[in-house]
């Protein structure tokens, strides 16, 4: 009979523990109360015994892995070659596996995955809990556990090495944005002064000789923004691809428009929602690109629907309007919800609807001439278009010069989440279809 | 006969038998001259004497005040100004007396003599049994200052003191002026004052204290007024003349001339570096009136000579003229030690005492910091009123970009002892919040220094808001 080794929940809030050792190996034989392996929480580490004589015959989750409670870590079996048929599955929760488990995580065939090259944080969650008490970040730390992992050891290692710096000069540097490790102290025994930070300072300090001309408090949505920013910045892979692509149809139809459907629509199209359109075709044929992070930050969820952010500045501040199922809406229905929205944000007075659940962003800094640029990618999603201008410029078509619109369109997506060349793709399909309006049509 | 030493240091006073003792502990053959007594002005005629004085004074006072702590005296309290001064010497003889143990525990060779420089490294010195030539690796001056004179009419009448003249005064005078508002007069000033002296100061700035924090000054004035001192500020004394019955003393005031009538005149007006007769010129160190420039280990222009002090015309107290000591001799003998004076605090022994470390509130606002002050008086703090003397304040000053403690004045009994937490502060380049989250002690008048901290943020909860 084969029985399941399970990561046992050892306490009330316990909610996943991490493997340190393996102490049998498979195929050993194992008496009743002998320790299997040792498993980490974010309490404490305990050892977990055998409940009955037999043998371990396979180790599913290795040293250093870390899993919910009750995941089925290991088999054993009361002969030492008895059948496992049905249970070679690894990571799979306490249900057999016998049937399609949509909400399962994908399977690894390599119970002791080496560390992702997405460069997700692997620590156990001891180190988790000693790196959140003392204030230390995780990503500076260098893991000893297997694949790298992180451990308690590490994290408590890690605080003796910090330079010491005066409290001064702490502040300061996290004020100026100096890396401490660079500084180097010139107080007693190497400490840290102020006057050392203000020396590695990237940019030269003006306090306190120069005084505030002005000082503006960070209002609500400013400080909204800037702590998004600063998340996404800091959490993101962020790659930007640049493109130009000839809008010279684009321009063409945005002229017809305006003196066909203006008077009737209201409105008359503009480049935007020609460029929203084209995106929203863009993401439903590239379905990698309409997804973001779980918000556990354990998986990629691609959306079912297409919800395009469309950036828009305002007095008071940025804000993004969102279109829901851009790419199922025709360019009368894109353009006047876009312009009911943007007026509504404007004016201060968005619905919640209007800025939440985008899939997708758009940002356009074309009108105030600029071409290329690399904008902060809208956590939790994958990845945002800037937009440049259109600028009249010679290009080179069929070995002659001739003068064509072109656009700058600047992709920068997180490469956590998505690869250079699927992400180029994505870009240039946009382009394809700016080229190419007629397109749209399908 | 020449003497060979690792190092010749000139003056036996805090800066040169501090320098002597730390050179002999990193094992270098010492020389000190010294041309009077080992502790220098310092312990023979400076510190350590006004102090002994001012206890005196300050006991006399409490006695006066018996009654109020529940006490009845019978007869009263008498002080015995012979058996004074006679403490005074004793305690001075002992502390003299130590330094010198200290220093023959060490090692070092004490030469009794007036030295002076005949090269860099040579220098001659003047004993009782003739002179001797030492020859040294390096060289320290520390040969202090002395009184200012002041240029005026009668400065040379019998009468007219320094403040070695004022300590040896074998009966207390009836009336005294004082010449000069700083820590030394209004020290002599106060202990006079308790022994029912009548007592006038004139100082010339607008303030007592005028090189502290502006509220100190004016804390101490209001003290000594309220003792029936005499204040004239932003006067100045141009003559003094003999008359019958004592001394005629004419001050420019700020309402007019006046004249004041006192039995004695103590000249309390600042202190200059003895670079006379050491021949400087001859070892080529360079000097002026203020001092011997040093830089930041405290070296001259010489290779090998350096200069600590008094001498150096900077930051005239002795606790700087030993770390200056220290700091020097580590750089003659191989190490690489700056000399920061930032923590150095100063000290007042009026009563209640008045201490300063870091930047006063006018300083930092000159230099441009976002100055922020926190103030606790001392009427709040039930240590201070267990002790029976409420009077005095703690003020904390920071700056409002980082909250980094700028400077901590104090003015409080004990509080020469109660500053040090100001020069931990600076020295560590604490912030408001290491004051605060530091706990102090409950009941002491420490406690004041961290509602103060408190009070920077409105937070202090011992004072109604």
């Amino acid at each position: 009979m084969v029985r399941e080794v399970i990561l046992p929940k050892m306490g009330q809030t316990m909610e996943e523990g991490t493997i340190v050792a393996w102490m049998k190996k498979e195929g050993e034989a194992v008496k009743r109360g002998e320790v299997l392996f040792t498993v980490e929480s974010d309490k404490a580490t305990l050892e977990v015994e055998a409940t009955s004589r037999g043998y371990l015959r396979r180790i599913l989750v290795g040293a250093g892995e870390t899993r919910p409670v009750m995941t089925v870590v290991g088999l054993m079996t009361q002969t030492a070659d008895e059948s496992l048929e049905g249970y070679e599955v690894e990571g799979a929760p306490v249900r057999k596996l016998d049937s399609h488990d949509a909400s399962a995580e994908p399977a690894s065939l390599v119970p002791d995955a080496a560390q992702p090259e997405t460069g997700r944080l692997f620590a156990s969650p001891r180190a988790r809990m000693r790196a959140r008490e003392r204030g230390v970040d995780l990503r500076q730390v260098v893991g000893s556990g297997p694949g790298g992992r992180i451990v308690e050891r590490d994290v408590l290692a890690y605080k003796e090495a910090r330079p010491r710096a005066t409290p001064v000069a702490v502040r300061a540097a996290e004020a100026w944005g100096v890396d401490m490790r660079t500084v180097s102290g010139s107080g007693v025994g190497g400490r840290v002064m102020k006057a050392d930070v203000e020396a590695a300072a990237p940019v030269a300090v003006p306090q306190p000789e120069v005084s505030e001309v002005e000082s503006v408090p960070l209002s609500g949505l400013r400080r909204i923004i800037a702590e998004r920013m600063a998340t996404s910045a800091q959490a993101t892979a962020r790659v930007t691809l640049v493109t130009e692509a000839d809008a010279t149809a684009v321009v063409e139809a945005r002229e017809r428009l305006k003196a066909d459907v203006a008077e009737a629509w209201g409105f008359a199209p503009g480049y935007n929602d020609l460029l929203g359109m084209a995106v929203a075709r863009a993401l439903r044929e590239f379905p990698y690109m309409n997804a973001r992070l779980s918000a556990d930050g354990r998986a990629v969820e691609r959306l079912g629907k297409v919800n395009l952010g469309m950036a828009v500045d305002t007095e008071q501040g940025l804000l993004v309007p969102v279109i829901r199922n851009a790419d199922r809406k025709g360019l009368r229905e894109f353009g006047s919800e876009f312009r009911e929205m943007v007026e509504r944000a404007r004016a201060g007075r968005s619905l919640p609807d209007d800025l939440s659940g985008g899939t997708f962003t758009v940002t356009n800094l074309g009108m105030y001439d600029v071409d290329a640029f690399t904008p902060v990618i809208n956590l939790p999603e994958t990845a945002i278009l800037g937009v440049g201008r259109i600028q009249a410029k010679p290009v080179v078509r069929e070995g002659k010069v001739t003068v064509r619109q072109m656009w700058t369109l600047s992709l920068a997506f997180d490469h956590r989440l998505v690869d250079g060349a699927p992400a180029a793709r994505f870009l240039q399909r946009i382009k394809q279809i700016v080229e190419n309006p007629y397109l749209l049509l399908g | 006969m020449t003497l060979q030493s690792d190092i010749a240091i000139l003056g036996g006073g805090p800066g040169g038998y501090v320098a002597a003792l730390r050179a002999a502990q990193l094992g270098a053959q010492v020389v000190l001259v010294e041309e009077k007594a080992v502790g220098g002005v310092c312990l023979n005629v400076g510190c350590i004497p006004t102090k002994a004085l001012l206890r005196s004074a300050e006991v006399y006072r409490t006695f006066l005040r018996a009654e109020a702590f529940g006490l009845r005296l019978e007869g009263g309290v008498t002080p015995d100004w012979a058996a004074i001064q006679s403490r005074k010497e004793s305690i001075v003889q002992q502390l003299v007396g130590g330094v010198e143990t200290l220093l023959a525990k060490a090692g070092v060779h004490v030469m009794r003599g007036r030295g002076r420089f005949m090269a860099p490294r040579v220098v001659e010195v003047m004993t009782a049994d003739g002179v001797q030539r030492v020859e040294a690796k390096h060289v320290v001056v520390a040969t202090g200052s002395r009184p200012v004179e002041l240029p005026l009419r009668g400065m040379d009448l019998p009468g007219v003191l320094d403040s070695t003249g004022a300590l040896g005064l074998e009966a207390l005078p009836r009336r005294l002026l004082v010449i000069g508002g700083g820590v030394v007069g209004v020290e002599f000033a106060d202990m006079f004052n308790a022994f029912g002296v009548q007592v006038t100061v004139v100082e010339m700035l607008d303030r007592l204290l005028p090189q502290m924090d502006a509220d100190l000054g004016a804390a101490l004035a209001w003290t000594l007024e309220q003792r029936g001192v005499g204040l004239y500020l932003s006067s100045q004394v141009t003559g003094v003349d003999a008359v019958a019955g004592g001394l005629r003393v004419t001050v420019a005031t700020q309402t007019g001339e006046e004249e004041i009538e006192a039995d004695r005149v103590l000249v309390a007006v600042g202190r200059r570096p003895n670079v006379e007769g050491l021949g400087l010129e001859d070892a080529g160190v360079r000097y002026d009136r203020s001092g011997i420039p040093v830089d930041a280990q405290m070296r001259t222009n010489v290779a090998d000579i350096y200069a600590v002090g008094d001498v150096t015309g900077r930051a005239l107290l002795a606790h700087v003229a030993m770390r200056g000591g220290e700091v020097a001799v580590e750089n003659a003998l191989g190490e690489t030690v700056i000399f920061d004076a930032k923590t150095a605090p100063w000290c007042v022994y009026t009563e209640p005492e008045v201490a300063s470390v870091g930047m006063s509130e006018g300083q930092a606002r000159e230099a441009g910091y976002d100055v922020q002050v926190g103030r606790f008086p001392l009427t709040a703090n039930g240590k201070a009123l267990t002790y029976g003397e409420s009077e005095g304040f703690v003020k904390v000053v920071s700056e409002g970009h980082f909250g980094e403690v700028l400077g901590l004045h104090i003015v409080a009994p004990h509080a020469s002892d109660m500053i040090h937490e100001g020069g931990v502060a600076l020295a560590l380049e604490a912030t408001v919040d290491e004051l605060v989250t530091t706990i102090h002690a409950h009941p002491t008048q420490g406690e004041a220094v961290r509602e103060a901290a408190l009070a920077i943020h409105d937070r202090a909860l011992h004072l109604p808001r």
